[in-house]
């Protein structure tokens, strides 16, 4: 019983038995090896090919359906080989070709047929066509270098492939493969297997212990690094499934899981749902695909396919780049949609206070103490949030200021920014923002954020409100408008965050505090200041270190080198060098 | 020694065998198994495969040119013919042919003349 191949020679379809559809193979193989370079090689090749279609089919009249070995060898028999052909022209260039082969087309493998221990030597040797005992010399050599030879001889033996086919045995003598060489080898093979199983084995065995326990050795090193191979691409598959898996999740988890409105947020930003999700996939794309790569690098290498599939890896290439190009695409036409920006300013009048203060509020009636509550936080997504009822956009990217008023009255002026493909659009969409405060005599209470509207898209809506403060006029800072100033200027110096529980009046110089302890931080040219009780007081400086205590002791240290004051007497310590020891009597 | 006789042999036949071809071509239209049977009778080609690179070399050359032909029983048919310049080549050919077998001839009849 045999197998049978369906093959297309001339046009005509033939079944043709395994065994002789390779010897075939191998027969067209050895005329095209033999016409290369000759121009007509590939007319030539359909020539014959059809002539010994027609022979065939002369060969399958009555009954029989299947070419078999004995007809190839016929019909090949009747067109010669090759090198019978005896075509002049092409023989010479057949033979130049041949002899540049054997420089070019050489392959480095290991020797399996001459070795001592992995056949590394003598495949070097058979690639630079050298004695391999010179090779072997060289390396035991080296061996006496720190054990370097024999380092290299391992890795060597690990990375060069063994000369596993005759074609490969061929390619590492540099000889063409060609039908008649490949004969002669395997000739050659079965004289050597011969001769090794003829009486003279027993001897060979015994000199070749040495070479098996090697062998064994190698053997196991081999494995060994087999095995951390297949580890690290396991844990390639791992990697690159686990990542794949969680992009999936989560990608999921934002769609689906109540409390999340990432995705809307988002939203606002494309120009309508369909590139948001043209987008999204994209993206996933470009993150999930090299790590499906890896994966199936880690299984290819794990379940040792060592063909990777050009289909596959073109696709996913070809895919990839796809999404990479939809992901600029789309980045570059919202970058545009952000490039210009535009500002609209708006004068609000107030209520003058009657009692020329002023007291500045957040209104956080749901979120006053939910502050710090980890869920209310989870629904900003950096400044930007959904309405509950999803019907706007709200964003607390609002930055308040104090400033002195040029009349007499307390004034509110509210500027929105906003970016847009154009100025014109970008000011539209700062037209388009809506803000609401509250004035109840002489408490003005602001809203934590602005809104736009669901129908607008987020453009990097911003709000700025400044206060104009009047000369004499005074306001106290609530403990809510925390994260709602932005770098009010003063005379104190000191931080928004320590503004806050405070009362400030506007005088000629700015804004000044009235009721200050001084424990606030300040803020410096670059220095330090930290002020506790009782007048003590650390400054840290570019000149030095200076230290009060309550008691009026002072201490500094600066170029003139260690000062301690204290009880009216100053003992000043200056040495070259900054080994400076003060022992528990000052001394 | 063998080796030798049969290169000689290869040889001399190679030579006659481009003038051969053009030959058969000149008289009709044919296809390269029909070259192939009739040069197997007079032993001129051991190996069919020679025919197919020559034709391919001579048709380069623009001595031949060929038309397709379908065949009833078998892939389509390439049947060649003589060109013009394969014409003039083929007449030039047989004056060095004819010169060749009286050059022959003399050379090889000297010797019974000698003695």
């Amino acid at each position: 019983m045999n197998k049978t191949v369906t093959v297309n020679i001339g046009g005509i379809v033939f079944h043709i038995d395994e065994n002789a559809y390779e010897r075939f193979k191998q027969y067209l193989e050895s005329i095209r090896v033999h016409f290369t370079g000759s121009d007509g090689r590939d007319e030539i090749m359909q020539d014959i090919e059809s002539r010994i279609a027609e022979m065939f089919q002369d060969r399958l009249k009555d009954q029989k359906q299947v070419i078999t070995l004995s007809d190839v060898e016929e019909v090949t028999a009747l067109m010669g080989k090759p090198e019978q052909f005896g075509d002049e022209e092409s023989k010479d260039k057949d033979k130049e070709i041949d002899s540049t082969e054997i420089k070019v087309k050489r392959r480095l493998f290991r020797n399996p047929d001459d070795k001592v221990l992995g056949g590394v030597c003598s495949g070097i040797s058979a690639y630079f066509n050298i004695d391999p005992v010179w090779i072997r010399i060289a390396f035991a050599v080296a061996f006496f270098f720190g054990g370097s030879g024999f380092l290299l001889y391992l890795i060597l033996w690990i990375v060069i492939p063994k000369a596993a086919t005759t074609a490969d045995k061929l390619q590492m003598k540099g000889e063409p493969v060609t039908v008649s060489n490949i004969e002669k080898n395997v000739q050659e093979e079965l004289e050597h297997l011969k001769k090794r199983f003829s009486g003279d084995n027993q001897k060979k065995r015994e000199g070749n212990v040495v070479t098996r326990v090697f062998g064994a050795i190698g053997q196991i090193i081999r494995l060994i690094f087999i095995f951390i191979g297949k580890l690290i691409a396991g844990l390639f598959i791992f990697i690159g499934l686990v990542i794949v898996f969680a992009m999936f999740a989560s990608i999921l988890a934002i769609f689906k899981v109540p409390g999340t409105h990432y995705p809307e947020v988002l939203n606002q930003i494309f120009p309508n749902g369909f590139q948001f999700g043209f987008a999204l996939l994209a993206a996933m794309l470009v993150v999930g695909i090299p790590f499906l790569m890896l994966a199936y690098f880690g299984a290819r290498v794990v379940f040792n396919t060592k063909k990777s599939s050009r289909i596959v890896n073109l696709s996913a290439l070809g895919l990839w780049l796809a999404a990479v190009c939809v992901c600029c695409i789309l980045g570059v036409s919202i970058a545009r949609d952000f490039s210009e920006k535009q500002s609209i300013r708006k004068e609000i009048s107030l209520i003058q206070p009657t009692s020329k203060i002023l007291v500045l509020k957040v209104n956080k009636k749901h979120a006053d103490e939910k502050d710090y509550n980890l869920w209310d936080e989870n629904e900003w997504n950096g400044n930007l949030r959904l309405s509950l009822n999803d019907e706007e956009l709200q964003s607390r990217d609002i930055k308040l200021d104090i400033v002195e008023s040029n009349n007499d009255s307390f004034e509110l002026v509210q500027v929105c920014y906003a970016r847009g493909a154009s100025r014109k659009l970008a000011a539209d969409h700062a037209t388009h923002i809506s803000y609401s405060f509250n004035q109840l005599d002489s408490v003005l209470t602001f809203e934590p954020y602005f809104v736009i509207n669901k129908n607008e898209k987020y453009r990097a809506q911003k709000m700025q409100l400044i206060l104009r403060v009047p000369k004499g006029g005074k306001i106290y800072l609530d403990n809510s408008l925390r994260g709602f100033i932005y770098d009010i200027k003063n005379v104190e110096n000191i931080l928004d965050h320590d503004m806050l529980k405070h009362k400030w009046e506007m005088k000629d110089d700015g804004l000044n505090c009235l009721d200050c302890d001084g424990s606030e931080s300040k803020i410096g040219d670059g220095d330090i200041n930290i002020n506790g009780h009782n007048g003590s007081h650390v400054h840290i400086g570019h000149n030095g270190v200076y230290i009060k205590g309550a008691n009026d002791e002072e201490v500094s240290i600066d170029s003139n080198g260690v000062v301690v004051h204290k009880n009216g007497k100053t003992k000043t310590i200056k040495k070259k060098g900054f080994h400076i020891h003060v022992d528990e009597n000052g001394k | 020694m063998s080796n030798n006789l049969e290169n000689t042999q290869a040889q001399m036949r190679r030579g006659v065998l481009e003038f051969c071809i053009l030959s058969i071509l000149s008289h009709e239209e044919v296809y390269p198994s029909d070259i192939i049977s009739r040069m197997k009778q007079s032993k001129l080609i051991v190996v069919e495969g020679t025919l197919y690179p020559l034709l391919t070399r001579l048709k380069n050359g623009g001595l031949l040119q060929y038309r397709w032909e379908e065949s009833k029983s078998g892939p389509p048919r390439k049947y060649y013919s003589l060109t013009p310049l394969g014409n003039k080549f083929l007449d030039e050919l047989r004056l060095t042919w004819n010169e060749l077998v009286n050059a022959v001839n003399l050379t090889i009849k000297k010797p019974e003349h000698h003695e």
